[in-house]
């Protein structure tokens, strides 16, 4: 084209520079206007996901010894073999029925005569260190995914017994005991690394089920891509004590989410929070009195990589870390000094169900009046 | 004389418009006026719907009473002082002298004075694009003249462009102290006073009449005098940056999500009236645009670019920059003796209006897309119903405040601020908070309710997540939320955070925990089993003839319309109260069907098929049968666990009526026609069941109840179960009266 007047080549300038300038206000529009989700969970992220295969590349010792952890194991699909054997065959009279698990086409299912035909288990929670508990998933009206968490589980003493939260008496129909869509995305991310979800709609498929390295490692993927050169986002030496027992208290619960009026002794529901019993430890809360460097969390105690200890001498050997009466500022206890069987005494495991027990870390004197009267050293 | 047509104008100079006849140029053009006037009264007669209504008024109260940071006076979260500290004030002042009829003077008023400067410089063009243009520009308004910052962010555009117009054409200091006036008012009125410096930077440039090359002094100083004058505020230097997190909120957005807030982009929509205006006076610019050249061709372009590019970023700008894109090209459009000559937009823009064609044609255009848009329908006097805050009042009652109150939004917040003044102290509002940087903990605690993430949680970014801890720290007594938010109505549902009214447009929660509001928690809860299970039929709220009703100045009984009833019933469904929201809905559809009204009953219908498969492993056959007449119509079918039986269809003829019957909304047709016995020898339980939902949809509950007895020991298991589970359900307050609105009403 040519322009053979001098107008007409203003003209064309002149409407070049605009349409130049409003295609640069569009690309701003566009970059301003860009959606900012809000920052999702965690576990919602699939940018924080990292592969723990990756890990192992270079902490491979680790990456073996977690390949037993129960973390690893805390939730399994329903088609899985090992669990399939524990339930197969068996049955337990509820309600008035008889709740009974079949391997049908590699899957597990259930029936009863309560509602027709069989349920598939679609996935099982729990690495069965206290239970399994089987689960089934359905759809409610706005597409999101809801579950019912059946009325029988698997217990290690036991074999099937009641599912905690479902009720003994009366009759019903249900399957299970009904989570909303809301209930059951926190039920799966306390037991996922990574949870696909989208408009409340779960894909396990996509999702990294069991508490892998990422889930306590925030930060694992930018860890792993920069090969170690990056740090990841938490340096758990670096915790202060409570933040350390707060992390894992995401999903084991906090203490600051409970009032005063529940927190006390006779609440039978805080021994199975760990954290909340051990932020009401004395011990725990006078650490920072100490002379000496001391630090008392969860992992004082319990190495998440491997399964927790079960040698009661192994855990003596912890408190007397503190406890000895060679420590120049330490109570021993008057009763078993330097003993190899303090637990039995001051974290004993209680039961919380005809089928569950769990160990109470609200470290402490759990029989005062006795204490009282065996008490030599006045406490510092 | 009418101009020459010629194909190919090369250099020719630009030649003047077309010459009009002496006496259309000395008098105003009535064919102008009359559309102008007839559109100004549509704009006009709209009920005030600002959503910051209430809290602007607050906030010129407590400037009134002495506050110079009424903000940071009503919020527990906000120490820090405003620029448009006397935002409120106006407003406040009209309100306390006029009442709540004086807000809709005022906007009478502020249309009819912008529809009378149009109507001058419209008249005396006497031009179809002066016409069209007035009528863009009127639409624009319509949001604007309501109580608010936007009202003084429009005004101060148009004068702000008007006195640096009269600067430019004889830049001396006299013509200078208007400037600064100007923007200084602006600065301690409106929010978004940075828009002044563009604005009077492009009434400079198109006006400037002297020797170019002595421009840029007068230029220099009135920017100077702008500057200094727009900073003194409250807030000072800091005032600019202010404004300009107004303007592009996504300079201060930090992690929030601005899709979904108050300065959500154009393109979000939804679309109507004010959008068209919108872009029919970008149409008209760009017209105008091809017949200039040089400067002004560049000050056009430049206004219209910034215009578009603050509007389409954030859709409030929209009305200030309307008004400075309209000033601009009225601007360029006077100035003939620049414009180049342009035969085929001759008509548009040179031809006086004839007398009847292009009149009727606007008027039509104006009505029918008037129509399109819902302008008539949502047209009246007074104040919207979203505003009516005499429900929370209720509500509220005297219970005396104590901490502080979490209100999901500025209309929310304004409420309460309203009204029990020195009492209930909000937290935050969005505005507020995106100024101080806390806009996203603000979102990240609503969507944590809305996502019932109570307990402590890591997001991606590091940060702590959870609303039960933030909530404790903030003290926090009450939660006010929109009706419309329908996802956090039903995320609360199973919390601790119960509702104390239920027809509200912002309904308040409190803590079962919390003492104070026990009572009123207990009584509410009384009233939904009612609407739920009790012997309770829907009827829309009586007229109170007050502001708030749109009842016709008193012709009509009532004072909701539909969409007010499809509101409530959707708050009802959100709060579990599937059976109420159907009696509303029931109600609604003895008035007339619509799709709207159907795809509300499908979504009530899935709810109850899903509620009989949680409670009983599987749904009744009625609830099948309805599901399934009424799949198309639901955006999510549900679906049940996997071994329950496929999609049902009637087996018989009864059945079928019956169903049809029903999904229509003509209950008495589907009891009757499944209590005929063509259904078999002996009662099919499955009927009776039907039947007894219908009993209790249509008010019932006795009748219902004694069909459920009848029906228990014949069942199967499953039937049985849900037939136990109705039963135990239909419990409620004898104390409540038996018929009409079981709500509190209003005095």
């Amino acid at each position: 084209m040519r322009l053979r007047h001098v107008g007409e080549r203003e003209r064309f300038v002149r409407w070049l520079i605009f349409t130049l300038l409003a295609a640069a206000a569009g690309a701003a529009v566009y970059a301003m206007t860009q959606p900012q989700p809000l920052e999702p969970p965690a576990v919602f992220s699939p940018a924080a996901q990292v592969d723990a295969h990756r890990c192992a590349e270079c902490h491979s010792t680790l990456y073996e010894e977690f390949q037993k952890a129960p973390h690893r194991f805390t939730l399994r699909p329903g088609n899985d073999s090992e669990l399939i054997e524990r339930f197969r065959g068996q049955s337990i009279d509820l309600f008035n029925d008889t709740y009974q698990f079949d391997k049908v086409q590699g899957m597990l299912q259930v029936s009863a005569k309560a509602f027709p035909g069989r349920r598939s288990v679609d996935w099982i929670f729990g690495s069965g260190h206290h239970a399994l508990t089987p689960v089934t998933l359905l759809e409610n009206p706005r597409g999101e995914t809801e579950m019912f968490q059946f009325h029988a589980s698997w217990y290690p003493d036991h074999g099937l017994g009641l599912t905690p939260g479902s009720m003994a008496q009366g009759e019903t129909a249900s399957i299970g005991l009904h989570h909303s869509a809301t209930e059951t995305l926190q039920c799966f991310g306390c037991h996922s690394t990574f949870l696909a979800v989208e408009n409340g709609q779960l894909d396990l498929n996509r999702s990294v089920v069991g508490v892998t390295c990422a889930r306590c490692h925030p930060g694992a993927a930018r860890h792993a891509d920069s090969e170690g050169e990056l740090p990841t986002a938490v340096d758990w030496k670096a915790l202060s004590p409570l933040d350390s027992i707060n992390r894992c208290g995401e999903c084991h619960r906090r203490i600051e989410e409970f009032t005063q009026d529940e927190l006390t002794t006779e609440n039978q529901l805080l021994i199975r929070f760990a954290p909340v019993g051990l932020a009401l430890s004395p011990c725990f809360q006078s650490q920072a009195e100490a002379s000496r460097s001391v630090r008392m969390d969860c992992i004082t105690c319990h190495d998440p990589h491997r399964p927790a200890a079960t040698d009661p001498a192994y855990y003596a050997q912890r408190c007397n870390t503190c406890h000895a009466p060679s420590q120049a500022d330490s109570t021993p206890c008057p009763v078993r000094p330097q003993g190899s069987d303090c637990l039995t005494c001051h974290m004993p495991k209680v039961k919380t169900s005809d089928y569950l027990a769990f160990t109470d870390h609200w470290i402490r004197v759990r029989e005062p009046e006795k204490a009282k009267a065996f008490h030599a050293v006045p406490s510092k | 004389m009418a101009p020459k047509k010629n194909k190919a104008p090369a250099l020719a100079p630009p030649s003047p418009v077309v010459q009009r006849s002496p006496r259309s140029a000395r008098s105003f053009s009535w064919r102008v006026i009359w559309p102008l006037a007839a559109v100004a009264l549509i704009v006009a007669f709209q009920p005030v719907q600002s959503a910051d209504l209430w809290w602007d008024l607050s906030r010129g109260r407590e400037v009134i009473t002495g506050s110079l940071r009424p903000s940071a006076d009503l919020l527990s979260l906000d120490a820090a002082a405003e620029a448009d500290w006397l935002g409120g004030v106006p407003w406040f002042v009209a309100h306390s002298t006029l009442g709540d009829h004086g807000l809709m003077v005022l906007r009478v008023v502020a249309t009819a004075l912008a529809c009378l400067a149009l109507a001058i410089w419209g008249g005396k063009s006497n031009t179809l694009f002066s016409l069209v243009l007035g009528v863009a520009v009127l639409l624009c308004l319509r949001n604007v003249v309501d109580p608010g910052g936007l009202f003084f962010d429009t005004v101060g555009a148009a004068v702000v462009f008007a006195v640096g117009v009269r600067y430019a054409r004889q830049p001396t200091l006299r013509r200078l102290a208007p400037i600064a006036i100007v923007i200084l008012l602006w600065a301690n009125f409106g929010p978004r006073m940075i828009l002044a410096y563009p604005v009077l930077v492009s009434s400079l440039l198109v006006s400037f009449d002297g020797d170019k090359r002595h421009c840029l002094r007068p230029v220099l100083l009135a920017l100077m005098t702008a500057i200094i004058a727009g900073c003194i505020t409250p807030r000072g230097l800091a005032t600019l940056g202010d404004s300009a997190r107004i303007m592009f909120p996504v300079i201060a957005a930090q992690g929030a999500n601005l899709e979904f807030s108050p300065w959500s982009p154009l393109a979000r929509g939804p679309w109507g009236s004010v959008e068209a205006g919108f872009l029919l006076l970008t149409f008209f610019a760009a017209l105008l645009l091809t017949r200039t050249a040089g400067r002004l061709f560049f000050s056009l372009a430049m206004v219209m670019l910034i215009a578009h590019l603050a509007t389409w970023t954030s859709a409030p700008n929209l009305a200030p920059s309307a008004a400075w894109l309209a000033m601009a090209v009225i601007t360029v459009a006077g100035k003939t003796a620049e414009l180049r000559a342009t035969p085929r937009l001759g008509y548009l823009f040179d031809s006086p209006l004839p007398r009847r064609t292009d009149f009727y044609i606007v008027i039509g255009a104006v009505l029918l897309c008037g129509g399109a848009l819902g302008v008539f329908r949502a047209g009246g006097w007074g104040i919207h119903a979203d505003l009516d805050f005499r429900y929370l009042e209720l509500a509220l009652g005297d219970v005396p405040a104590h901490g502080t109150i979490l209100a999901d939004s500025g209309r929310s917040a304004g409420m309460a601020a309203w009204l029990r003044p020195g009492e209930l102290q909000v937290q935050d509002t969005p505005q507020r908070a995106l100024l101080g940087g806390r806009l996203a903990a603000h979102q990240h605690l609503l969507d944590d309710l809305r996502h019932e993430r109570k307990m402590s949680y890591h997001r991606a970014n590091g940060d702590t997540g959870g609303w039960w801890i933030p909530l404790a720290k903030r003290r926090t007594a009450l939660l006010l939320i929109a009706a419309e938010d329908l996802a956090m109505i039903r995320a609360l549902e199973p919390s601790l955070w119960k509702p104390f009214s239920l027809d509200s447009p912002v309904l308040p929660y409190a803590s079962t925990a919390d003492t104070f509001y026990t009572a009123r928690i207990v009584e509410t809860l009384s009233h939904a089993n009612f609407v739920n299970v009790g012997p309770w039929s829907y009827s829309p709220p009586a007229s109170t003839q007050s502001v708030f009703d749109r009842d016709l100045w008193g012709w009509r009984e009532h004072a909701a319309d539909r969409q007010s009833s499809l509101r409530q019933s959707r708050v009802f469904r959100a709060m579990g109260l599937t059976t109420a929201a159907l009696r509303v809905l029931r109600y609604e559809q003895g008035r007339g069907d619509s799709p709207e009204l159907h795809r509300e009953v499908a979504e009530c219908q899935a709810n109850l098929y899903h509620s009989e498969v949680v409670v009983a492993g599987q749904a009744s056959r009625f609830r099948e049968l309805a599901v399934a007449a009424m799949a198309p119509a639901t955006e999510a079918p549900p679906r049940a666990a996997a071994s329950s039986p496929p999609a049902a269809r009637p087996d018989s003829l009864a059945w079928r009526r019956a169903i049809d019957a029903y999904v229509n909304g003509d209950l008495p047709d589907a009891l009757a026609s499944l209590a005929q016995g063509a259904l078999g020898v002996g009662a099919d339980p499955e009927a009776m069941y039907a039947q007894a939902w219908i009993l209790l949809e249509q008010g019932d509950p006795e009748a219902a109840h004694q069909q459920l007895k009848a029906i228990e020991a014949d069942a199967d298991k499953a039937l049985r179960v849900l037939v136990q589970d109705l039963q135990a359900s239909l419990t409620w307050d004898s104390s409540q009266p038996d018929a009409g609105n079981a709500l509190p009403a209003l005095p």
